[in-house]
């Protein structure tokens, strides 16, 4: 339909009407408003685990994932305030982080957030830069890099975000038989969430990953996002039920509306 | 006052205008659209392959450190390392990475060690789920019985045995099952369109790592 691609016209109408939501939730963040967000425990766990390998005087790992730092990527965009609120806690007791990466493009990235929060948690001498590590870019050989790390240098706690494919469970087993107190997450829906629930001490997925940087920062823009997504998935659900209503009632409308 | 506007507006800016091109390329059928969004996912790529340069910069400081202290423990590990890459290197540039020689070292060597990795998994799953299906609650309960129900449904003498339980794994797989994958792919949907709408907008600025 004119400049629009064949089937993709209610689907612009939803992204607009998405993005307008955005922005006045998050102007309502700005005049005040404040959302609830229920208690996290793997996130308030992530303080118990650095204490813990502060105590046993080994250090903490943290993987950000295999993936390419692509835009909107939400696993990405969410692992990044965890490694910033790890290193800063890491950087205050000063205990060792080592944070592994699976792309090039990350790499650099996550050094940069290493060392900044080296430097605002007032212990700039903390960062080293050979403990931001890349691995390679494949990710069986990224899971090898780590499979190795753990047991060379010990590693107490094993923090697993970021987005990870078939090899997840090698890494995560390799921190099972290194004894290592492990939390990790996923935001986007894969097979290999599974094995975060076996395996993982605490383990967040989808929604909650979505809101960690939220839950962390306590910032109103980043808690106005997750709000916003709350809002919108009412609204989708309330459309999908009026939806499978009428087509049970034989009327078509909606069905001929989505698809538009 | 140049560093932060170095910093901070002229990545909100390219981050604004280049997002905003790929985003309305999906929807919308404009040539400068659809042209620009094919360039920009070009460039990536080849912004990807100058960050691999920053990777292998990364190599050498890492597994240089041990070589020059002369650490007992991770110098041969470290020394294997570099010199493989810059052998597979030296071969990828004088033989081209299509070669015969590259092609031996990767189905040798390097094929053969992913494969070593990839099988592994099956020994580490077997562990894990030894270690997770174990009825202590109620979901570890209902856990452990759709598992049965699963692998059953795989082995064909259970089918013979037992239609009704094959006809109900294979409801419990294509209803249930489905329903709940679909309903996660719909969660991270709305939350990377939203995510991606406030970082391209320049209402979360989060991902630019702190605040000027």
């Amino acid at each position: 339909m004119f400049i629009f691609v064949d089937g993709r016209l209610t689907l612009f109408v939803l992204m607009a009407c998405m993005y307008g939501a955005a922005f006045f939730i998050g102007q309502w963040a700005k005049r005040g408003k404040t959302w609830y967000l229920r208690k996290m425990p793997a996130i308030d766990a992530l303080v118990e685990g650095i204490g813990r390998a502060t105590e046993l005087g080994r250090p903490v790992h943290f993987s950000a994932g295999v993936d390419r730092a692509g835009p909107g990527d939400p696993d990405r965009a969410q692992a990044y305030p965890i490694l910033k609120f790890v290193a800063e806690n890491c950087a205050q007791r000063d205990c060792r982080l080592i944070t592994t990466v699976g792309k090039a493009d990350v790499y650099a990235i996550c050094d940069q957030i290493v060392k900044e929060a080296a430097v605002t948690s007032g212990n700039p001498d903390w960062y080293k830069a050979e403990d931001v590590q890349f691995l390679g870019e494949d990710q069986f050989v990224y899971a090898a890099g780590v499979m190795g790390l753990l047991p060379q240098e010990k590693v107490a706690t094993n923090y697993i975000f970021g987005y990870h494919r078939g090899s997840l469970i090698n890494l995560l087993e390799a921190g099972k038989m290194n004894d290592c107190f492990q939390i990790g997450g996923m935001a986007r829906q894969s097979g290999e969430m599974a094995f975060l629930a076996i395996c993982c001490d605490y383990w967040m997925v989808l929604e909650e990953m979505i809101a960690a940087g939220a839950y962390i920062s306590k910032d109103p823009g980043q808690l106005s996002t997750v709000a916003t997504q709350d809002y919108v998935k009412f609204a989708l659900l309330a459309l999908m039920i009026t939806g499978a209503l009428l087509i049970t009632a034989n009327i078509d409308f909606i069905k001929r509306l989505v698809l538009l | 006052m140049m560093s932060v506007v170095l910093r901070k507006y002229i990545p909100l800016v390219i981050v604004g205008v280049l997002g905003f091109f790929t985003i309305f390329s999906f929807p919308l059928d404009i040539k400068v659209f659809t042209d620009t969004s094919t360039q920009l996912g070009s460039w990536v790529m080849l912004l990807a392959s100058f960050a691999l340069g920053i990777g292998v910069i990364n190599l050498f400081i890492v597994h240089g450190h041990p070589i020059m202290k002369k650490d007992k423990e991770k110098w041969p590990y470290s020394a294997a390392l570099l010199l493989s890459l810059i052998i597979v290197f030296l071969i990828g540039i004088v033989d081209s990475v299509t070669g015969p020689s590259y092609k031996f070292l990767y189905d040798v060597i390097i094929g053969a060690g992913l494969l070593t990795l990839t099988a592994l998994r099956g020994f580490f799953m077997f562990s894990a789920f030894t270690r997770a299906y174990k009825a202590r609650n109620l979901e570890g309960g209902v856990m452990l019985l759709a598992t049965l129900f699963v692998m059953m449904y795989q082995v064909p003498i259970f089918d013979s045995f037992l239609p009704q339980m094959s006809e109900f794994t294979k409801w419990m797989l294509d209803v249930p099952f489905v329903g709940v994958t679909r309903g996660f792919a719909m969660i991270a949907g709305i939350a990377m369109t939203i995510m991606a709408f406030k970082m391209l907008s320049g209402m979360d600025k989060s991902w630019m790592g702190r605040e000027e």
